[in-house]
Formats: C-alpha cells, sequence, structure tokens
C-alpha cells in the first residue's frame, strides 16, 4: 500500500515504484517512480532511466494523442519492467518527461485498488501470473 | 535508491529547480547536461492514447511472477 503523492502533484497522485532490468545484463536495473494511469493506452518509461541500465531505443516509433488531440511521436524500447512482484516484458515507448506512466498494457497484469477517499493505492493478485 | 529527474534552470551559472518541486534537504543531487543532439521531437503528454488503436496488439506482454522485486 502506498500513499498518493502530493508534493510535484496539483492533485494527489497514485505513483508506483517500478523497478526497470536490462533484459540482456540482469544485474543492470533502476528503480523508477510511474504515474499509474489506466487512461494511458500504453507505458511511458523516462529516457534517463533506460540510459542507466544501458537500454537504448528502437528506430520503431509510435504515434499518441493526447487528450486534447495534440499527436507525438515515441521511440519503442525493449526491456523488463519489475512492478509487485511481476515481471512483464515485450516493448513499451520512451518519454523524455521525468516522471513516466505506467500504462494499461502493464496495469492488464495487475489487480489495483485506488483508494481515492484515503488518497492510497494497493494491489491485489497479479492474475496473469497465477 | 531512486533517481528523479526535473528539468532545471540555469542563470548566471546558478541552478534552480521549476516552481512547485521540493526535494529533500539531505538528497543528492546529479547534474545531468542534455546536449543538443538529444533534443529531439517528445511525449510530454498525460493519458496518451495510440493514434491508431489497431496497433495496441503490439504492447501485449508476457507476465511472469519472480520474487525479487520491489
Amino acid at each position: 500500500m502506498l500513499d498518493y503523492e502530493r508534493d510535484n502533484y496539483y492533485s494527489p497522485a497514485p505513483i508506483a515504484i517500478v523497478t526497470l532490468r536490462n533484459p540482456l545484463d540482469h544485474h543492470r536495473t533502476i528503480q523508477v517512480k510511474l504515474l499509474i494511469d489506466p487512461g494511458s493506452d500504453i507505458t511511458l518509461l523516462p529516457k534517463w532511466a533506460l540510459d542507466f541500465i544501458g537500454v537504448s531505443a528502437q528506430p520503431t516509433t509510435y504515434e499518441l494523442e493526447a487528450f486534447d488531440g495534440t499527436r507525438s511521436h515515441a521511440q519503442t524500447v525493449v526491456v523488463d519492467v519489475m512492478f509487485l512482484k511481476v515481471v512483464a516484458d515485450g516493448v513499451v515507448l520512451q518519454t523524455l518527461d521525468a516522471v513516466g506512466t505506467l500504462g494499461r498494457d502493464i496495469l492488464a497484469g495487475h489487480v489495483i485498488v485506488l483508494d481515492g477517499p484515503n488518497s492510497r493505492w494497493y494491489s491485489g493478485l497479479a492474475n496473469s501470473a497465477e | 535508491m531512486i533517481v528523479l529527474t526535473y528539468p532545471a534552470n540555469i542563470e548566471e551559472g546558478k541552478f534552480s529547480l521549476p516552481e512547485g518541486v521540493k526535494v529533500p534537504a539531505s538528497a543528492r543531487i546529479f547534474i545531468l547536461v542534455v546536449t543538443d543532439d538529444e533534443a529531439r521531437p517528445v511525449v510530454h503528454m498525460r493519458s496518451p492514447r495510440l493514434a491508431h488503436p489497431e496497433q495496441a496488439k503490439d504492447f501485449v506482454k508476457t507476465f511472469t511472477r519472480e520474487e525479487d522485486d520491489a
């Protein structure tokens, strides 16, 4: 169970602490904070953290659209995302934002309870790993 | 160790953080210099969705339980 983060958000936000691991060198890991965002189709990981563990983006890009219609392109990256004792492997996207986003592609493997009135979140069982 | 980065301003040799960013007094701070060749188009958005929803299948994950993560 983690309290929502208040310091850097106008409205308290559910933040996950996630371990990123180089799939080719499991000794290279880093923990990052990601915004739990069920409204996001996909997960965006900060480039600075990927650089730290020696994972480089691939030339493939995907076009993204924000709620206001703004479109951007983001490069793909292959990395292990370790969250709540579950490793998700596959393609995610890279962002130069300081804080990334934990999207539905990875949240699909978890049961997450957002306890808004108490400004905290907690996990249930990871159904895909059972 | 948790590493967080924030954009910083530099003026007359002095660094400052954006308004609203709070850093603990005991925090260790490193300076990361980003050169122009990193200035590619970037994503600065929340709740992004794929402009082409059919591509969602490309992001399907394999989930494996592991005991030694965070």
